[in-house]
């Protein structure tokens, strides 16, 4: 760790050297929403160095795109999205499906809603280093992902379902003079991810558009694809990877990610095993390069239901087995 | 009523965190009870949405971890009933 440093004592006793922006954010977390700390100071502690080197990023960029309220969104968003997230993981265990069936049922009360975007936007923003499993998934982004592009001189990359804009921002962070166009149906999304990009002076690396990634054409192929937890938030994911598909070079690489039996408030399509994500990946034209499963680590067992997340590293096929 | 609704809330605090012999007052909070984070806070209240017929907001969910709020804010719900 760097001398720029601080010492964060968890509630548990156990002392570490965190970045700065990681210990304000730590103790922001703790004076307003002690009951969320638990959990992210477990990660912490079993995953300090990653916790530290992704979450400092994060924040630096939360801050500059926030100003002086970033601490409080940040952790006001969190809790609003953990909240919402456990409440329906409740719901889903008594029900045993997930609370929506379609689009139009999550359009008005998630996409459609700035007021709840607002929320959702920062908190699932936050999730990318304050759980675990998210934690472990950007790793696995960072570990066998990134290298294949890298080798290929990879310049043009499109993403589907662009979100924050944080997978876009990382990729073109370690690939120098690549560019990511981004798509998503949120205008709300698109307008933050743009504004965001800006702000970080990233401008000439990532562009977001408001489309829909079902019908998106690309001018011309692009050399990747990527497609974070965006397939569980459709009625038809297989439409979805066709088109992603379409729209890349022959041999190119993808990475998607999508939600295993995690029910939240916008999720439709219900995934209950590895296999069915495997299958869906080489139905529409995909080769699995490598493939991970990642799940919180202190689930209650009393449950039926295991929230996770699973990430994988695709090639486009040229034909039915290669 | 606060005294009626800590009568009610105590022995859903007993059953949610396994410990019949917990008494909360309106100075509780998620300090002062073991296994009170954010896992066991939506188990407890999604127990006392069912019992007490109320609902809360996602972003009330996220405000209440003192039992004196907690109270406040039922006050007003069932007051409106």
């Amino acid at each position: 760790m760097s001398a720029a440093t601080l010492t964060y004592t968890t509630s548990k006793g156990e002392v570490l050297q965190v970045p700065p922006l990681i210990h304000e954010f730590l103790l922001g977390m703790a004076a307003e929403k002690g009951i969320f700390l638990t959990a992210v100071e477990r990660n912490l502690v079993r995953n300090t160095e990653l916790f530290c080197d992704l979450g400092e990023t994060l924040l630096t960029w939360a801050r500059q795109q926030l100003g002086e309220g970033w601490l409080h969104i940040l952790v006001e968003g969190y809790a609003f999205f953990v909240m919402d997230v456990n409440r329906h993981q409740h719901q889903y265990e008594k029900d045993g499906h997930y609370p929506n069936r379609s689009y139009d049922e999550v359009f008005d009360h998630v996409y459609g809603s700035e007021d709840f975007m607002k929320y959702y936007h920062w908190g699932v923003y936050v999730t990318t280093f304050a759980w675990e499993h998210h934690l472990k998934i950007m790793q696995f982004f960072r570990q066998q992902f990134l290298p294949l592009l890298k080798d290929g001189d990879v310049k043009q990359v499109l993403e589907f379902g662009a979100g924050s804009g944080v997978w876009s921002l990382l990729l073109t962070q370690a690939l120098k003079g690549s560019f990511v166009t981004g798509i998503d149906i949120s205008p709300y999304s698109v307008q933050v991810a743009n504004d965001f990009v800006a702000t970080l002076g990233r401008g000439a690396d990532v562009k977001y558009f408001e489309n829909d990634a079902i019908l998106y054409k690309a001018d011309s192929a692009k050399q990747a694809g990527l497609c974070c937890f965006l397939v569980e938030h459709l009625e038809n994911p297989g439409l979805l990877l066709t088109n992603l598909r379409e729209n890349l070079t022959e041999g190119a690489y993808a990475f998607v990610t999508t939600a295993l039996t995690a029910a939240e408030s916008d999720h439709i399509y219900e995934f209950r095993y590895e296999s069915e994500v495997l299958k869906m990946m080489e139905e529409n034209g995909f080769r699995v390069i490598a493939s991970f499963s990642s799940a919180p680590p202190s689930h209650p067992k009393k449950f039926r239901f295991l929230p996770r997340s699973i990430a994988l590293v695709l090639q486009k096929r040229h034909n039915d087995l290669w | 009523m606060q005294d009626e609704l800590l009568q009610r809330l105590t022995p859903i605090f007993q059953e949610v965190f396994s410990n019949p012999a917990l008494q909360i007052t309106e100075a509780t909070s998620s300090k002062d009870v073991e296994g009170w984070d954010s896992f066991a806070h939506i188990n407890l209240m999604m127990e006392i949405e069912s019992a007490l017929k109320v609902k809360f907001s996602t972003k009330e969910l996220g405000e209440l971890s003192r039992v004196g709020d907690l109270v406040r804010i039922l006050e007003s719900k069932l007051s409106k009933a």
